[in-house]
């Protein structure tokens, strides 16, 4: 046990005073702060200045409610310019062109004479496009305008108004087969379903890049040590077991802590209290959100990180046992790349199509679980003996896998030269008694 | 009791014997030399002595008692084939690799400094493996074979790539081991070292034991062969004389081989009639020239 631990803390010192671990680990860490800021910096630089658009005025109101819309508004990013000191429209509309020339307005707003379906044809000047949002804004104060102005004419009340205009409103219920008869099932609501894929998905690509990254470290270094030939002195000191234990627990807790870097530097970024309104644009009401649930998705979801890393990671320094040189590193542990690579897409691009047949099917082969089932909990709706089935599936695959690689990796160590066939890796397991 | 006891140990690897009823005993305080060509067992005996694999056959005793996971403790083994990591530094790599081996950081910190000042190369306690030159790495690791401690040593040549300084203080270092009473297993096939350090060898052939026992006694056993005669003139007629088999003019005058003893005073006795002799010398067979009789020319060292 002692010995493990030795491993590990060796393993763990000497990959983070590594300067690529170091380097790589700060670069991430800002390019996510980056990331994450980049809609403030766009709000920095395009809001300082309202865009100013004129709207020539004529004998109705509607200039005066857009420039009212805008005006209540906080964000206070437009702002209407009433143009009507001339007398006739055309007049106006020149004004409005060498206030557009001069630079006091972006574009001017006019309304023509003409009418469709009752509501005059709005017509914007100006020197570059209106841009989507601004479009579809007006658009919308707009068509509220005309909502309004439809209503009072047919005479409906503000009350009748408001019935008109509300959202329909879907709530789901699904009904699940069990063997007590059919039992209802209350659905995650909107937020929790958002934030459970968040959480899924999140999931899902950390546990790819953990995998990617930590196995492929680890069968390096296994070769490493192997091609130095430090492996000599290592087997006999350490049973190869606790060597390969104390490797891979040691590669976990780097890879966790850089999780955790990564983790702790998204949180600060959010909570930056410029940042504040992000969570806002994602409309995610955490106050809806019923936490026991999340924190069951989160434990699932843990659980299968930790056990789809030690399925992988175990893989991985089998490999890295039976090649001596690094250079043939890369094609040896292609098949597990693959596989991983398999399992991350499967999962990736169902996250619109939970419940396909491929994925209730690929979440009970273990090296799928990890990363399928993690969607299915997190984007699906699994019943909860298949958690625990794929999950014991899951278990047992790590310690059939582990039990081999542990042999594996006993054989591999002492032999040199070429790559070994699984005939000659038999066979050397026979003789070494292993 | 003896240290260590190999009992009629037998491996094989599928068809193919590598080691065949091997027996041989160390003591405390003995540095024992195991001789033999490339592929004639050394290293499979080595590595079934260091529990890395199990003889088919025979048990292997330390201190009377079979090998158990607690004896890592206790063999120190410096490998033929070098190695340590190369980007980590000194200290770093050899308390890691002394706390594998179930020893405290404390006194292997302490063990690793006396060891770089005995050798003289106390600066490179903090510098990486890969900023040594080649002699000062051997240095590191023959440290990282004893820096726990160890009271069975396993040195798999020891010497190679040294050069004769290093040779003599590494030498110097294993005999005060030896005079600590740490038990040796020495193999190479340097006879030289051997005949220095070692009072009792086995040489091994194509997995078994061809030759075995004190060094003196095995050259006694052998005939002396090689007659060296110092004259400043020619002589005439040498090989006539019945037993001699060959001869050698040298610049000192001639290396005369001969069959049985006798014909040594035939030799003398010529070269008398014939002049001076400056020099006489009856040698008895180097270890090297025993290892090529026994083990013969197939080997290619």
């Amino acid at each position: 046990m002692n010995k493990l631990f030795t491993v590990a803390g060796f393993t763990i010192r000497n990959k983070m005073k590594t300067k690529a671990f170091i380097i790589t680990t700060l670069i991430i860490a800002v390019i996510m702060t980056i990331g994450i800021n980049i809609p403030y910096f766009v709000t920095i630089f395009s809001s300082d200045e309202p865009t100013k658009i004129g709207f020539i005025e004529d004998d109705s109101n509607i200039p005066n409610s857009v420039q009212d819309y805008y005006q209540q508004q906080d964000s206070q990013d437009v702002e209407i310019i009433l143009i009507g000191e001339k007398e006739t429209s055309q007049e106006n509309e020149k004004l409005a062109m060498t206030k557009m020339e001069n630079g006091e307005i972006e574009g001017f707003i006019h309304l023509k004479n003409e009418e469709v379906d009752g509501f005059p044809i709005v017509m914007y000047t100006g020197q570059s496009e209106l841009g989507f949002n601004l479009q579809s804004e007006l658009q919308n104060v707009f068509k509220n305008i005309k909502t309004d102005a439809v209503s009072k004419q047919l005479g409906l009340s503000s009350d009748e108004q408001n019935i008109l205009l509300s959202p329909v409103s879907i709530e789901s219920l699904v009904l699940t087969d069990t063997s007590e008869g059919i039992v209802k099932e209350e659905k995650k609501n909107e937020s929790e379903e958002k934030l459970s894929v968040f959480i899924s998905y999140a999931a899902i690509i950390l546990l790819f890049m953990g995998i990617m990254i930590s196995g492929q470290l680890i069968a390096t270094e296994i070769t490493t040590e192997k091609s130095s030939r430090v492996m000599e002195i290592l087997v006999t000191s350490v049973p190869s077991l606790t060597q390969m234990f104390g490797k891979i627990i040691g590669m976990f807790i780097v890879s966790i802590s850089q999780i955790i870097i990564f983790v702790a530097v998204i949180w600060v970024n959010i909570m930056m209290p410029h940042n504040v309104n992000v969570m806002d644009q994602i409309n995610l009401d955490m106050s809806t959100v019923n936490m026991g649930l999340i924190l069951g998705i989160l434990f699932y979801v843990v659980l299968l990180y930790f056990m789809g890393f030690f399925l992988y990671a175990t893989l991985f320094a089998a490999v890295g046992s039976i090649v001596s040189r690094t250079e043939d590193l890369g094609q040896a542990i292609m098949p597990v790349t693959f596989t991983s690579i398999a399992g991350f897409y499967i999962a990736i691009f169902s996250i619109g199509s939970p419940d396909s047949a491929l994925v209730t099917w690929s979440s009970f082969i273990p090296f799928f679980t990890p990363f399928v089932m993690a969607l299915r909990i997190g984007a699906g709706d699994p019943a909860g003996w298949e958690i625990w089935l794929s999950i014991g599936i899951l278990l047992v695959s790590i310690l059939g896998v582990g039990w081999l690689s542990a042999k594996i990796y006993r054989t591999g160590v002492l032999m040199y030269g070429k790559r070994p066939s699984i005939k000659e890796l038999r066979k050397a397991m026979k003789a070494f008694k292993v | 009791m003896k240290a260590l006891k190999l009992e009629e140990i037998s491996k094989n690897f599928g068809a193919k014997t590598a080691v065949d009823q091997m027996e041989l005993s160390v003591s405390h305080g003995e540095i024992y030399g195991l001789l033999g060509a490339n592929g004639a067992g050394k290293t499979t005996t080595m590595r079934m002595v260091l529990g890395l694999i199990y003889p088919d056959e025979g048990k292997i005793l330390y201190n009377g008692k079979k090998f158990n996971e607690k004896m890592t403790s206790k063999l120190g083994y410096l490998p033929e084939e070098r190695g340590l990591y190369p980007k980590v530094k000194v200290n770093d790599q050899l308390l890691y690799l002394a706390q594998l081996r179930g020893f405290s950081k404390k006194k292997a910190d302490k063990n690793l400094k006396d060891w770089l000042e005995q050798f003289e190369i106390t600066e490179y306690y903090n510098k990486k493996i890969e900023e040594l030159s080649k002699g000062n790495q051997q240095k590191i690791q023959f440290i990282a074979s004893v820096i726990h401690d160890p009271e069975f040593l396993i040195l798999d040549e020891a010497f190679s790539g040294l050069d004769p300084v290093n040779v003599e203080l590494l030498k110097k270092a294993v005999k005060d081991l030896r005079d600590k009473g740490t038990c040796i297993l020495f193999s190479t096939h340097r006879m030289e070292h051997v005949e220095e350090l070692c009072n009792r060898i086995s040489i091994l052939h194509r997995s078994k034991t061809v030759l075995k026992g004190d060094i003196k006694k095995i050259k006694n056993t052998y005939p002396k062969e090689r007659v060296i005669l110092g004259v400043d003139h020619e002589i005439s007629d040498l090989p006539s004389i019945p037993g001699v088999k060959s001869v050698v003019k040298q610049s000192f005058g001639y290396e005369v081989k001969i069959s049985d003893d006798g014909a040594a005073q035939e030799v003398l006795k010529m070269a008398m009639e014939q002049g001076n002799v400056t020099r006489f010398e009856i040698l008895e067979p180097t270890l090297n020239e025993i290892f090529i009789k026994v083990v013969g020319g197939e080997s290619n060292e």
